[in-house]
């Protein structure tokens, strides 16, 4: 069942959540932000191996410790389609779609692009995919980082936002990224370290 | 009699009714009005063995010390020797054939002799000599045979006819604790008549210890102790040509798991679908003793109970059975399903065909196990240039030889294995009245599979994280 309901966003509106970079890439066309059933969704053939590539990666943490949000219409990422016939071809973005698809959902908000040219779609998908790698956080403070935001949440909206939650923020951080607790407790003293010598050569200074 | 109740001229109703008579022959007890008493026993050795320069009596002692026709005893097909100890070997129409494949013949396989026999103690071995030498006709034989018994009774009266000397051994063999498949081997019966004897390889030092006891019932101890101290080899082996040995299966687990971790390698989703499915239909056939065949295990409904248990169709509807599944058996078959399940999310967005025939796969409306191609899935498990085209993968039938091999060699009930491979006996029907066998039999059967897999150290494939993701 075909469902689609346009909420009229030019591309003017939706550059405030893309790259712009991106947006150059869509050659200034019109571009829609549209609510499409996720059956009217497939990855753009030219888009595969980029994506496949992306599925195929091993991720710190476990992803569905993100509690699903059925109820909220709001979505933190759109992906990037381009109509052709009945169905729409996702060039970018599809971290979302996959997790509409994980969380049950049965439709999804997307940009959709009037039209691309194929040559665009592969340049986009990889972009896509290189902008998440350098997206990654720090790889020898990770534990630490990610404790410290269950430390800043852990009162408050954890249990709205996870479907795990230990006793203590560095349980919760060793349950959903399998880093050792220790190490965890380490990279912490390193980070502190850190933090203590910037303060103190900033008091020198 | 069988044969001869519907050979009966001139009398239609025994014609007509003959199957039903020989079936009901099948199924008597040994509580048989018609099985020869003990007494009379005595008195049949009493009779032959006090004579022995009569052929005849010998032939008839032949005759109920094996429980064979006289057809197998004089046949030119059937190889007879003496050994310089005195004792006879008589072979058996028994043949087994071996397949052949590029990866079945460098198999490791038991080593079975392509001559099998039966001993014959002393006191006859020579007389059968001279009885085979002689080429009589076989119905002058029998015709000596017949007039020989015609005027014999047993103490209480009992006629003593051709055909209850050859059932001797079919109402003998549980009272001394023979398996069916060493009494059809002994007596020569058609291999179909109970059709574990296509599956089985078996020792001949075990069959000869049950053939003795049952001898020892009519002859002499000295001349069973005779047979006993013959000396063949104790790895001697009779029976299916087609049961892998530890290092066989061992090999050939490797060569799929060789041919996963090259496609794991490159990347090929299509090929490690292929020979990881393989690896477990493989693993599946050997746990269930199912035969191998394009839509194996059919589809995930077949499976009940939590994957305890199986629903087997694997030839025709006479062979159809629920068997349990064993515990390794159900932890393939787990990882199995999580990994289909991860398949299907990973191809929801890419490609709405596969996505629809793995959907179709665990929901039941397919078959569980197919082979992918590029472009989608094949209907069933048909293996080609996708997957492994050698035999062995589809076609020849190692998997029902080497497991039910290995469960007789350890010990299994024989009746009970075979139920569990779908060979049905009248007396063993599940839905008969006077069934006597149980499901529990079968979990025993199951749980002698889980050890035997553990004793050939099977090895488990577990797939990379990626193959196996929730999301």
């Amino acid at each position: 069942m075909r469902e689609r309901y346009t909420i009229g966003v030019t591309l003017d509106a939706m550059s405030a959540r893309q790259n712009a970079d991106e947006v150059h890439a869509m050659d200034s066309q019109y571009s829609r932000l549209i609510q499409i059933s996720l059956t009217d969704l497939f990855i753009h053939p030219r888009a595969i191996v980029a994506c496949q590539f992306e599925r195929d990666l091993i991720l710190q943490c476990d992803v569905t410790a993100v509690k699903p949000d059925p109820q909220s219409s709001v979505q933190n990422e759109h992906p990037v389609v381009v109509s052709a016939g009945m169905d729409y071809l996702v060039v970018s973005g599809w971290a979302e779609l996959f997790d509409a698809h994980r969380e049950g959902r049965k439709h999804i908000f997307v940009v959709c692009l009037s039209s691309i040219h194929d040559g665009e779609v592969e340049y986009l998908a990889l972009r896509y995919v290189y902008k998440r790698f350098t997206n990654q956080l720090d790889d020898s403070t990770y534990g630490a980082q990610l404790a410290a935001f269950l430390q800043m949440c852990f009162n408050s909206v954890l249990d709205r936002i996870s479907t795990v939650k230990q006793k203590t923020p560095i349980g919760t951080a060793k349950e959903i990224s399998s880093i050792n607790t220790k190490r965890i407790h380490r990279q912490i003293e390193n980070r502190m370290e850190k933090l203590r010598l910037i303060i103190e050569g900033q008091s020198h200074e | 009699m069988n044969k001869d109740l519907t050979k009966t001229p001139g009398n239609g109703l025994k014609k007509s009714y003959g199957a039903k008579h020989a079936l009901r022959n099948k199924k008597r007890l040994q509580a048989s009005p018609h099985r020869l008493t003990h007494a009379t026993y005595e008195k049949i050795c009493d009779f032959c063995l006090s004579d022995l320069s009569n052929p005849t009596k010998a032939l008839i002692m032949v005759m109920m010390i094996t429980g064979r026709q006289v057809e197998h005893i004089l046949s030119e097909s059937v190889s007879y020797e003496v050994l310089p100890s005195g004792v006879g070997k008589l072979g058996a129409t028994w043949r087994f054939t071996s397949p052949s494949s590029s990866i079945f013949t460098t198999l490791g396989k038991l080593k079975v002799s392509e001559n099998p026999f039966i001993t014959i103690p002393p006191v006859l071995a020579t007389l059968l000599l001279y009885i085979r030498a002689a080429r009589l006709e076989l119905s002058d034989w029998e015709s000596l045979i017949k007039d020989l018994l015609s005027g014999f009774r047993g103490p209480t009266g009992q006629l003593v006819t051709m055909n209850s000397l050859q059932r001797v051994i079919d109402f003998e063999y549980r009272a001394i604790g023979m398996p069916r498949l060493y009494k059809d081997f002994i007596a020569n019966r058609r291999k179909s008549e109970n059709m574990q004897s296509y599956y089985v390889a078996f020792r001949e030092s075990e069959l000869r210890q049950h053939y003795l006891n049952f001898m020892g019932i009519f002859i002499p101890d000295v001349e069973v102790a005779a047979c006993a101290a013959e000396y063949f080899s104790d790895d001697l082996l009779f029976g299916s040509h087609r049961a892998l040995d530890k290092s066989g299966v061992q090999a050939l687990f490797q060569v799929i798991i060789r041919a996963l971790q090259r496609a794991i390698h490159e990347g090929d989703s299509v090929r490690v679908h292929n020979y990881y499915q393989t690896y477990v239909v493989t693993y599946l056939q050997l746990a269930t003793m199912h035969r191998p065949m394009k839509n194996v295990l059919r589809t995930i409904k077949h499976f009940h109970k939590d994957f305890s248990q199986v629903e087997i169709e694997d030839k025709s509807e006479n062979s159809t059975r629920l068997v349990p599944l064993c515990e390794s058996g159900r932890q393939v078959l787990a990882q199995y399903i999580n990994y289909l399940k991860a398949c299907r999310n990973r191809l929801r967005f890419i490609n709405h065909a596969k996505y629809q025939a793995v959907c179709d796969m665990l929901s039941g409306t397919s078959n569980l196990f197919r082979i992918q191609t590029d472009s989608g899935f094949l209907d069933d498990f048909s293996q080609s240039s996708w997957g492994f085209d050698d035999p062995i993968f589809h076609k020849i039938n190692w998997h029902r030889n080497t497991t039910a091999t290995q469960l007789f060699q350890a010990g299994a009930d024989s009746d009970a294995i075979e139920a569990f491979m779908g060979h049905r006996q009248d007396l063993d029907s599940p839905t008969s009245l006077f069934s006597t066998a149980t499901y529990e039999q079968l979990i025993e059967i199951a749980d002698r599979i889980d050890t035997f897999f553990k004793d050939f150290q099977i090895p488990t494939v577990q797939l990379p994280t990626v193959y196996l993701r929730k999301y």
